[in-house]
């Protein structure tokens, strides 16, 4: 485990190790303590994969005196691992079908799924966010069936529909707005992401679990969803 | 009062000190591209940070005033004039009823800064009404959008004592700019020739250049390394993607990312970069951490809405 300044105003934790749920947990542990000890001297702390940025109000703090201040951190993410909060789960209901999903398809023959296989086994599992970035409320969820891992598009897309459910090597993610992209687009959700990650009681942070819920053609349209 | 938008120009954006707070939504902080420049429209009027400004990027814009109304005039010298009259940048100034306040080519810089006592209206979106196109959050409609003809810009108005900024304190976005760059992040992974390549080169402001990003040509280094694992950007990094051509992100940068970064320059330089056309030369020196951290402290501490003029 590092922390080091990296600008005028901002420092970065970061924890090292595998891009895995273990890690995942520890960097929302270290969230949490952060804010504890830092209250209004944080402006934006950034968690991601294995690290934390943490950016500074420099009126209150210099990057030095945060890392001096924060250096018993890597023993107390270690003795506060038994006692993490347990993170929470969310349903995002997705309407598969190649009208929403153009990648469907291509994906079944690649993976030599059946569509019902396919959507049995991206909706089986409860996925980790790792990281919330890209776009606002872009989740990146992990970690993907291998049999649905492929690489992402050779060309990608110069625009995505917003609500698109997509998947791209280990990971998958819904596109909550319209944005270029390059992951295989497999079906599509009315759910408003960036909603669900700025809810003020609830909000779907990073080492949170999301799993999908299939539904059908008329429950993704009652609840809002665009059809092309 | 209001300002209505005749000829909005290329890229019109309600600017205002950023929006914090929200980066782990994946939101950009966004804000002014120049926060010195814009901090200097502020503080002539009175203004809190969270007063949104219209940062005029590049030129041609025509704005017809409603009422008789003082305002601010910051950053780049784009030959500003009322109904024909020049007016020099980094003042306060005052417009009649029905004149015309006119911008033409950049002089000096790229990004001037028009501020209205108390700010343009607008509405809040995630704590800021910063426009943020990538995004389609915030500016005048909430959606993100650059002005365009026919919009008006609303605000409350107030008088003013009009100010200038001291001379001293206005710079010269003409000159040859040197990043001073704090060492970290990835830095150690590059070699030593890679960080003697860094210093002892010029670069050139590439024409993609935005608001997210500027793209810097010449000497490559470290075309060698590897990705990384993703993880939070902040104001002022220098990324080096496989090309090797280094990228200094700013203001509406996205929130976290996998190319392998040098550190960062000092929120001043990064300033005074966003005030470069592309072409322009800039090279990088190596600076001390703390120094960095109490000039900043400095900055903010100036610009603070309790501090006079």
């Amino acid at each position: 485990m590092t922390l080091q300044p990296v600008s005028d105003s901002a420092c970065l934790l970061q924890l090292g190790g595998p891009i895995d749920t273990a890690t995942a947990e520890q960097v929302q542990r270290a969230c949490n303590w952060l804010r504890e000890q830092l209250g209004d001297v944080v402006i934006d702390l950034v968690p991601s994969y294995t690290s934390v940025l943490i950016e500074l109000d420099p009126l209150k703090l210099s990057p030095q005196q945060a890392c001096q201040r924060l250096a018993d951190i890597d023993a107390i993410l270690h003795t506060q691992a038994d006692q993490a909060r347990p993170g929470q789960r969310f349903e995002i209901p997705v309407y598969y079908a190649s009208e929403v999903g153009p990648d469907l398809s291509e994906v079944c023959s690649r993976t030599g799924l059946s569509q019902a296989e396919l959507i049995n086994r991206h909706s089986a599992i409860d996925y980790r966010v790792f990281a919330i970035g890209f776009a606002p409320g872009f989740c990146f969820l992990g970690t993907l069936d291998t049999r649905l891992q492929l690489p992402r598009r050779a060309s990608p897309r110069s625009q995505v529909a917003p609500g698109s459910v997509a998947i791209a090597e280990q990971q998958t993610a819904v596109y909550p707005l319209a944005t270029p992209g390059g992951w295989h687009l497999i079906g599509r959700t009315a759910q408003d992401m960036l909603g669900l990650c700025s809810d003020p009681q609830h909000p779907l942070q990073v080492g949170d679990t999301v799993r999908f819920v299939p539904t059908t053609r008329e429950e993704f349209v009652a609840a809002g969803g665009k059809l092309p | 009062m209001s300002f209505e938008v005749v000829k909005p120009g290329p890229l019109s954006l309600l600017q205002d000190g950023g929006r914090h707070g929200m980066q782990h939504l994946g939101i950009s902080p966004g804000g002014a591209a120049d926060r010195h420049a814009f901090a200097w429209a502020c503080k002539l009027l009175g203004n809190h940070h969270r007063a949104a400004a219209l940062e005029i990027t590049l030129g041609p814009v025509r704005l017809i005033a409603s009422c008789a109304t003082s305002f601010a005039l910051t950053g780049a010298d784009l030959n500003a004039r009322i109904d024909g009259d020049p007016i020099s940048p980094w003042c306060c100034h005052t417009i009649k009823a029905g004149q015309m306040l006119e911008f033409g080519l950049p002089r000096s810089g790229l990004r001037a800064y028009l501020a209205v006592p108390g700010g343009f209206q607008a509405p809040l979106v995630h704590g800021s009404r910063s426009s943020s196109v990538r995004e389609q959050l915030g500016g005048l409609h909430g959606n993100g959008n650059a002005l365009t003809a026919g919009d008006v810009l609303a605000f409350e108005g107030a008088k003013v004592t009009p100010r200038c900024t001291p001379t001293r304190f206005i710079p010269d976005y003409r000159s040859e700019l040197t990043l001073r760059l704090l060492p970290g992040y990835q830095f150690s992974a590059f070699s030593k020739h890679d960080a003697e390549q860094l210093l002892a080169g010029s670069y050139k402001v590439s024409a993609e250049s935005d608001r997210m990003g500027y793209r810097l040509e010449g000497q490559a280094i470290g075309r060698h390394l590897p990705g990384i694992v993703s993880e939070g950007i902040a104001y002022g990094a220098v990324q080096v993607p496989p090309n090797g051509q280094p990228i200094v992100l700013l203001a509406d940068r996205q929130t976290i990312g996998g190319y392998p970064k040098l550190g960062c320059v000092a929120t001043h330089d990064a300033c005074m970069l966003a005030q470069r056309m592309p072409g322009a030369a800039v090279r990088f020196t190596l600076a001390d951490g703390p120094q960095l951290a109490r000039e900043r402290q400095r900055f903010e501490a100036f610009f603070d809405a309790k501090s006079g003029i």
